[in-house]
């Protein structure tokens, strides 16, 4: 694995919001000595086995899954990035929003989200991410909007042959191997998702029983990532 | 002269004559009718879903049993009539639009307003907010054009597709201003030698997720005040 390397690896079946998404990558700001991969994944069968054939195509140590519709606008995210997974060998994935506590039901949006919009402070505008003042949310789950890693694991395409359910499927796949999940506190958004402001979820629930099953009714870690706050 | 007020009382008469199969068939074309149709199929879908009052399903209800499941086997139920209503609506605006005329947005107008009222898919597909949108630019720019004569930006558009590409590149141009990705006076440029008014990009702005709104408009603002000398 190449520990100076940061892989984008996203699914894209809209080339006029793929273009607008790497339009931001190529505007972010690159530490020096680390390189920049994108991977485009065109006629996926799902998110789990675009994504595990992205994870197998590059040697990249760091790895950053995102939505097309997905706009980075933290001009530093891959310095932030490379800063909170340096801190502490044991955190496994970084999302930018995601939840404390999984609701029993497995739906991610009834419950409590960080961060939440109106915890934006004043002056927010002129605000700057400092991983040791600012912090991390320790979290069961995070969206899929991005998901940051530095571990790489299989994405569950047995199971989840879908768009749903992906994303806390691989958070609950790196929580079961010892490895932290977080959310950094930020004031600030790290993203601009257009996400076509619908929830269609149309086969939400088929996959949202197959969650149930596997990680929570046979569950072999602990439901709750209370405690373990680093 | 056809327009969505005429529309709106043909629905309206058959709403309280749905025995009327006569003034139906030569009210409304073909097209229109299939929609219809499928509005009167969801709405007996619809019908056979109202909540169980039964007082052991408000018990179950009241022990929080089976909401979720209840949720989502409503949309499943849903999924394909949806699916077919979304295909022949698009069909039928994709038709409008092709006319280039006012008259027809405000049929679409008109078909917008019926679904929305019914809580009929629009709240289920990504192009319908997107849509709600370019009608509330459409009438602001059909206002202006009764006023003072102004042009009508949004009649150069043919078809959904266009309209939602329309949208988004405005969007995705008014977010580059609010991030300083690229200097927005060659952007505003562009938006302008794409035929997007001005009144158009006031409403889009103002509608769309756009945070550092104030930013925005007043870039647009000192842009235009440049142009005007």
């Amino acid at each position: 694995m190449d520990k100076n390397k940061v892989c984008f690896i996203i699914c894209v079946n809209d080339d006029m919001f793929f273009e607008e998404c790497l339009r931001y990558i190529h505007w972010l700001e690159v530490p020096e000595g680390i390189e920049i991969e994108v991977l485009e994944i065109r006629d996926a069968s799902s998110m789990t086995s675009g994504y595990n054939e992205g994870m197998n195509s590059s040697n990249a140590k760091y790895k950053v899954y995102m939505h097309q519709d997905c706009f980075l606008v933290n001009k530093h995210f891959i310095q932030d990035m490379v800063s909170i997974f340096s801190s502490d060998v044991n955190i496994g994935m970084i999302g930018l929003n995601g939840t404390e506590k999984l609701p029993e039901n497995g739906v991610i949006w009834s419950g409590r989200r960080v961060p939440e919009s109106y915890e934006l402070e004043n002056g927010w505008e002129a605000y700057r991410y400092d991983r040791e003042k600012d912090g991390l949310w320790e979290v069961e789950g995070i969206d899929g909007v991005l998901m940051a890693t530095q571990y790489d694991i299989p994405w569950r395409e047995d199971l989840f042959d879908g768009w749903d359910f992906y994303d806390l499927s691989h958070s609950f796949e790196m929580r079961q191997r010892g490895y932290r999940v977080v959310v950094p506190v930020h004031k600030r958004f790290w993203y601009q998702h257009d996400d076509k402001p619908v929830l269609a979820l149309w086969d939400y629930n088929k996959y949202r029983k197959k969650f149930l099953e596997e990680y929570i009714i046979n569950a072999s870690i602990p439901l709750s990532a209370e405690g373990r706050k680093g | 002269m056809r327009n969505g007020k005429a529309l709106i009382d043909k629905i309206e008469y058959f709403m309280k004559h749905p025995e009327d199969e006569h003034s139906f068939c030569t009210m409304f074309s073909k097209e229109e009718r299939d929609i219809w149709k499928t509005i009167r199929e969801f709405e007996q879908i619809r019908s056979t879903m109202e909540p169980d009052k039964t007082r052991d399903a408000r018990a179950q209800m009241g022990r929080g049993i089976n909401i979720t499941e209840r949720i989502f086997q409503k949309r499943e139920q849903e999924r394909e009539i949806s699916f077919r209503l979304k295909r022949q609506l698009i069909n039928q605006i994709n038709g409008l639009l092709k006319q280039g005329k006012a008259e027809a947005w405000l049929d679409i107008l008109a078909w917008y307003q019926l679904l929305k009222g019914k809580g009929f898919i629009v709240d289920k597909f990504w192009e319908f907010p997107v849509l709600e949108i370019m009608l509330e630019a459409f009438q602001e720019e059909w206002k202006l054009h009764y006023r003072e004569g102004a042009p009508i930006s949004l009649l150069s558009l043919r078809t959904m597709k266009e309209l939602t590409d329309r949208y988004f590149t405005v969007v995705f141009t008014l977010r580059r201003i609010e991030y300083d990705v690229e200097t927005f006076d060659d952007l505003l440029y562009c938006l302008l030698e794409r035929e997007v008014s001005l009144l158009v990009i006031g409403t889009i702005l103002e509608r769309a997720r756009i945070f550092d709104k104030k930013k925005v408009r007043t870039a647009i603002d000192s842009w235009v005040g440049k142009q005007n000398g």
